[in-house]
């Protein structure tokens, strides 16, 4: 039996030498092939594409603003909250949730967003669907959209008179998402050989009824716009019109061209030949005043070698206030708040609330302004550190708003964001009077 | 304003069977189409940043066949990113023609739908 046991180890001895042999070598091959830097091939599944997508963000948005308890519009709001604070704090939410779902020709896309925010013991909450519509796409010439989106027409970085249907974007954050109007909308597009690349023309029907696209302007209306694009001689040029009804008849057109990789120039211009402003004399009377208004953005972006962006941007604002008319405004808010104080007279006020409403109080109020941005990708050769710096100055009345920020990826998918905004400026001036001295935020961004 | 028309291919260099693309600014599409053409985007996962001034080395020429001869694998690494590396790796690859309006500003924002 011994001797059978031995024979049979002896007659396996060999294939078991072998064996481990081989696997000597094949671990001795995988390990001079990384070595050498030359990873084993690796499988890569087939991508299976699923017809519907979801993504979106969670932020948190803690602000501190100190007020500026001397200027005209802090007084103003002292009028209407009874409650004002020199410092405010403010605590900011918000959940932005993009879906779609593709099939064949047909598509469905969504943005909703989910706002709450705390500010000196009141909590609001408020959501919102920024965009809702279907699409049909029977071929790439020829698509048809309907419900509520943003058209993102102009080319100016934070101003944008020839976007027609688009809201105002914020100087704080121009790249942020905007609510849209509920419209019907189609694009057709042709392209060609010679200097005309590309033609497209995109027509839209934005009915205002009820509480539809109630923000839009006068009710009872369906206007109607246009955007015709060209691609010509390697520019880009868009001519847009807006008419029915809702908001003053307006035409206009844009244009973007690179004069080199690394320089864009870019303009607008949109006229209102029939622009109504709503304007407070000196008498103290609000008045529409009638006038046709041109407006007009020309700039330019420059990207070096460093990977440094700037960006100037020059804004004519046709239907805007002379310094004039807003140091009524302001004078009128100052006498206003003196009469309230000392007698409780809030007739002023009141009025200037209304002016406040009818025109003064909207972003950008005056004439002609200057915007300037820089920004700095991975400074300091740290990657994912983003430095910029913007400022917009008021260039009737020399009051200006510096945007100082720092942004940084620390992991995959989260964004933090630090910003300032540091409004200055003499009495009876835009940034000078408006009721926030600094403002500093911190964004705190998950993407998923 | 046209991002796309930032792209800059600063440095583009051939040695034996390997194009080194040093790239300025150039999306990852961009760079993709400037070495092989049309390319499934689907199998392009990396991000846009990391290619900023990254080293593009392209090599692993592959017949996929149908006439359509490309790089299986594309590597990059990054001045930024030191020590780490990218590898793109395109399988599957099929020749497909779209008309010339996809290639325009209007398409944009529906060039998701022409993925499969």
């Amino acid at each position: 039996m011994k001797s059978a046991a031995r024979t049979a180890s002896y007659l396996h001895r060999p294939k078991a030498l072998v064996n481990r042999v081989l696997w000597v070598i094949g671990v001795c091959l995988v390990v001079a092939t990384v070595a050498e830097g030359q990873e084993p091939p690796i499988e890569i599944p087939p991508v299976d594409r699923k017809p519907y997508s979801a993504n979106g963000f969670l932020e948190l948005r803690p602000v501190m603003i100190w007020q500026d308890t001397d200027a005209a519009l802090f007084r103003l709001r002292s009028f209407t909250d009874t409650r004002p604070d020199a410092r405010t704090m403010q605590l900011n939410s918000r959940l932005q949730l993009d879906a779609s779902y593709r099939r064949g020709w047909f598509g469905a896309q969504t943005r909703s967003v989910v706002d709450t925010g705390y500010t000196s013991g009141d909590w609001t909450a408020d959501a919102t669907a920024y965009e809702a519509y279907l699409s049909l796409k029977p071929a790439p010439s020829f698509t048809v959209d309907a419900g509520k989106k943003t058209l993102k027409w102009g080319k100016g970085y934070i101003w944008n008179p020839a976007a027609f249907i688009d809201r105002v974007k914020s100087p704080e954050d121009p790249a942020l998402a905007l609510e849209g109007f509920t419209v019907v909308s189609a694009d057709y597009i042709r392209t060609f050989g010679g200097p005309l690349q590309v033609i497209s023309l995109t027509p839209v029907l934005l009915p205002v009824f009820g509480d539809l696209n109630q923000g839009f302007g006068e009710r009872g209306h369906l206007n109607i716009a246009a955007r015709l694009y060209l691609l010509l001689l390697d520019t880009d040029i868009d001519v847009m019109f807006l008419a029915g009804g809702s908001r003053p008849a307006r035409f206009g057109f844009d244009f973007s061209r690179n004069l080199r990789s690394n320089i864009e120039v870019h303009g607008e211009v949109s006229r209102v030949p029939n622009g109504v402003t709503a304007v407070l004399d000196p008498a103290g009377t609000l008045v529409q005043r009638e006038q046709p208004a041109t407006s007009i953005v020309i700039g330019v972006r420059y990207l070096t070698e460093a990977n440094t962006t700037f960006i100037v941007d020059y804004y004519r604002n046709g239907a805007g206030y002379a310094p004039a008319e807003m140091e009524t405004y302001f004078e009128h808010i100052e006498r206003g708040f003196e009469s309230w104080t000392v007698s409780g007279d809030q007739r002023a006020l009141s009025l200037a609330s209304r002016a406040t409403e009818a025109g003064y109080g909207r972003m950008n109020p005056m004439r002609n302004y200057l915007y300037r941005r820089v920004n700095q990708p991975d400074a300091f050769n740290i990657l994912y550190l983003t430095l910029g710096a913007s400022a917009i100055v008021n260039a009737d009345d020399g009051s200006y708003s510096l945007l100082p920020e720092v942004q940084y990826k620390p992991i995959e998918n989260l964004e933090l964001r630090w910003v300032a905004n540091i409004q200055r400026g003499g009495s009876r001036t835009e940034f000078g009077e408006k009721q926030a001295d600094v403002r500093l935020e911190l964004r705190v961004r998950y993407y998923f | 304003m046209r991002e796309g028309r930032l792209a800059e291919v600063s440095r583009l260099e051939q040695s034996g069977d390997l194009l080194e693309v040093l790239s300025n600014r150039v999306k990852v599409g961009v760079v993709a189409r400037l070495l092989h053409g049309d390319v499934d985007g689907s199998a392009v996962l990396v991000e846009q940043k990391v290619m900023d001034r990254a080293l593009l080395i392209e090599a692993h020429i592959k017949d996929f066949g149908g006439g359509v001869v490309r790089p299986a694998t594309v590597e990059t690494d990054s001045p930024l990113y030191k020590g780490y590396k990218s590898s793109m790796v395109f399988v599957q690859m099929k020749a497909r023609t779209f008309p010339g309006e996809v290639f325009t500003l209007t398409f944009m924002p529906n060039l998701e739908s022409i993925r499969r």
